[in-house]
């Protein structure tokens, strides 16, 4: 067990090399020297020279990465290029509304597919089952965008029961600050929802099919009640890996759910710095959500041996 | 079922094709710059689906975006199928540690869903469709290199293979009189499930301003301006929504489709 997770542990750094590296790469690809264009055209040689000095571009791309890499590790993010912020002060506030706004959405996305994956698993060729499976085809191809615009304009401007747009802090207003990020989580839980619903019925259809779900149905259990005592455990090792693509996603999704609903999110700073073009803060932004990405992979495949008994001792 | 997804697939694909084929042709009225006609108007004749912001037909605009969000899915999945699908089979052939070494680089390459690589390159190339659709089309290389590299490598394990070596033949001409028909079928729904996938980047994209620029009408732009006129006419921001969802739609049923006619076993499955 120990030495899957230091193998593990292992690729995950491996990987975490590699994506900065390509960041990086992107990033250099920038047309203009930073310097140059903060100072206009006007500035004489000496003063862009000076400035890139001050901003560390003039030193060599790998002494540049290494340098950001190293910041990175103690939590510097380095200077924006634009504003002269430092960038983990930028990102810093933006990390409760996304983590809430992901987190949130995953369990309510969750919360939903559970149950009507097992309806649709047990019901399979019923009308019941039949209608779960074609609603979910269906949710899949609403893009999460348009869920939120379409919720925000239903509640928010004809019914008037919640905010349409914009975020109140926890620490100002905590219903407030539940109210202002409903919609955003129902939109983005709603059309994950739809794609989990698919993965948690093909994995309760396998379990129905399994001689520990026929023995626990035979000496007695009911259906709902053998598939939760026996199924969940089971099915949940695949699911956790859709849960970990779902959570991916959802980053994703959060990036444009966050600017329809006005949220100030991880997504709302990148893209405020993407239409500035100021690399040091997109290569931060995008490193991070990066990093979470992998983050989740490596911990899915960790977590496969804490479900899984059998995975601890037989080789994989 | 299986062949109900896949008629169901086929008419929804075939109709944003017509929409985009005819708006090449004729739309009722100038999607772009035609602004005669009263702001914001609700559907009645001859705006069927009512006026825009700006007096332009919102219809015709409608038809016009479906060859935005075909050209973008053609070209990205083009780009993804003819990088992926021979980097998959050489990575088949490729011994067991440089394949090994191949992926994990897609295992990385998959923690940048298209979305945020379209935004990082947009940030640093600015947006606009040709990033738009490199971008996802570079997204989605990895996953064709698995595709390809799993089915060439069930291909390369067959009798027909070795006795095709034993004949002589070279590599290439292994690769492609054998593995690639034989792993058509495969990417082939790969690349539907794809052209899904891209039509929702390119929509999302055009919302956030990234994707398709103004005057050319998008979807996923006709989003955008929906929303900053909600309160006037809300059904703006229905249309738009609608066709993208059935486009999605129409990709997943035809990939799920002929996913099914290709493996009967998965049938009782998904």
């Amino acid at each position: 067990m120990i030495a899957t997770v230091a193998r593990r542990l292992g690729v995950f750094a491996l990987s975490l090399v590699g994506a900065s590296l390509a960041i990086f790469i992107i990033c250099q690809a920038l047309p203009g020297d930073p310097a140059r264009i903060l100072l206009g055209d006007g500035a004489s040689a000496e003063q862009i020279a000076a400035k890139a000095h001050e901003l560390g571009t003039d030193r060599p791309a790998i002494v540049r990465y290494l340098t950001w890499v190293a910041g990175m590790l103690r939590g510097d993010f380095g200077t924006s290029y634009a504003s002269g912020v430092a960038v983990s002060g930028l990102i810093g506030p933006t990390l409760p509304v996304t983590g809430a706004l992901a987190g949130f959405s995953l369990l309510v996305s969750v919360v939903i597919a559970l149950p009507f994956g097992m309806l649709a698993a047990l019901r399979r060729r019923r009308w019941e089952g039949v209608a779960v499976s074609a609603v979910a085809q269906v949710g899949m191809a609403i893009p999460a965008f348009w869920a939120g615009i379409l919720l925000s304009i239903l509640f928010g401007v004809v019914w008037r029961v919640l905010p349409p747009n914009g975020y109140i802090p926890l620490t100002t207003d905590p219903i407030g600050w539940a109210r202002s990020l409903a919609l955003p989580v129902l939109a983005l839980a709603l059309v994950q929802a739809a794609v989990l619903v698919r993965y948690v019925r093909s994995a309760f259809i396998d379990v129905l099919s399994e001689d520990y779900y026929r023995t626990a149905r035979a000496v007695g259990w009911s259906r709902w009640g053998a598939l939760l005592r026996h199924g969940v455990r089971n099915a949940s090792l695949s699911l956790v890996t859709v849960l970990g693509l779902q959570l991916a996603s959802i980053l994703v999704g959060a990036i444009v759910i966050e600017q329809v609903f006005v949220l100030p999110g991880l997504g709302s700073l990148l893209l405020t710095y993407v239409r500035q073009k100021d690399v040091m803060v997109i290569q931060g932004v995008v490193m991070l959500l990066v990093l979470a990405v992998l983050l989740i992979n490596a911990l899915v495949e960790v977590s496969y041996v804490l479900i899984d008994p059998r995975l601890r001792t037989a080789e994989r | 079922m299986s062949r109900l997804q896949l008629r169901l697939g086929l008419v929804l694909v075939a109709l944003v094709a017509v929409m985009a084929l005819v708006s090449v042709f004729w739309t009722p009225f100038d999607a772009l710059y035609n602004t005669s006609f009263p702001r914001l108007r609700p559907p009645e004749w001859p705006n069927v689906l009512g006026t825009d912001r700006l007096g332009r037909d919102v219809f015709s605009r409608l038809l016009v975006g479906a060859q935005s969000c075909l050209v973008v899915g053609v070209i990205s999945v083009g780009i993804a199928t003819l990088l992926g699908v021979p980097a998959g089979i050489v990575t088949a052939q490729l011994p067991k540690a440089a394949s090994e070494v191949v992926m994990r680089a897609t295992d990385v390459a998959q923690a940048f869903p298209a979305l945020l690589l379209a935004i990082l390159l947009a940030g640093v190339f600015g947006g606009g469709t040709v990033t738009a659709m490199v971008a996802i089309g570079l997204a989605a290389v990895p996953q064709f290199i698995r595709i390809a590299r799993a089915g060439a490598l069930s291909v390369l394990a067959s009798d027909y293979v070795l006795a095709a070596r034993s004949c002589g033949s070279s590599r290439l001409t292994i690769a492609r009189t054998h593995v690639l028909p034989n792993i058509a079928p495969l990417v082939g729904v790969q690349a539907s499930v794809t052209f899904a996938m891209a039509i929702l980047a390119e929509a999302a994209l055009s919302y956030l301003g990234l994707g398709t620029q103004p005057p050319t009408p998008s979807w996923g732009s006709m989003l955008k301006d929906a929303q900053s006129v909600w309160y006037g006419s809300p059904l703006q921001a229905v249309w738009p929504g609608i066709a993208i969802a059935l486009a999605v739609l129409g990709f997943n049923l035809l990939g799920d489709g002929l996913r099914d006619l290709l493996d009967p076993k998965l049938r009782e499955v998904t």
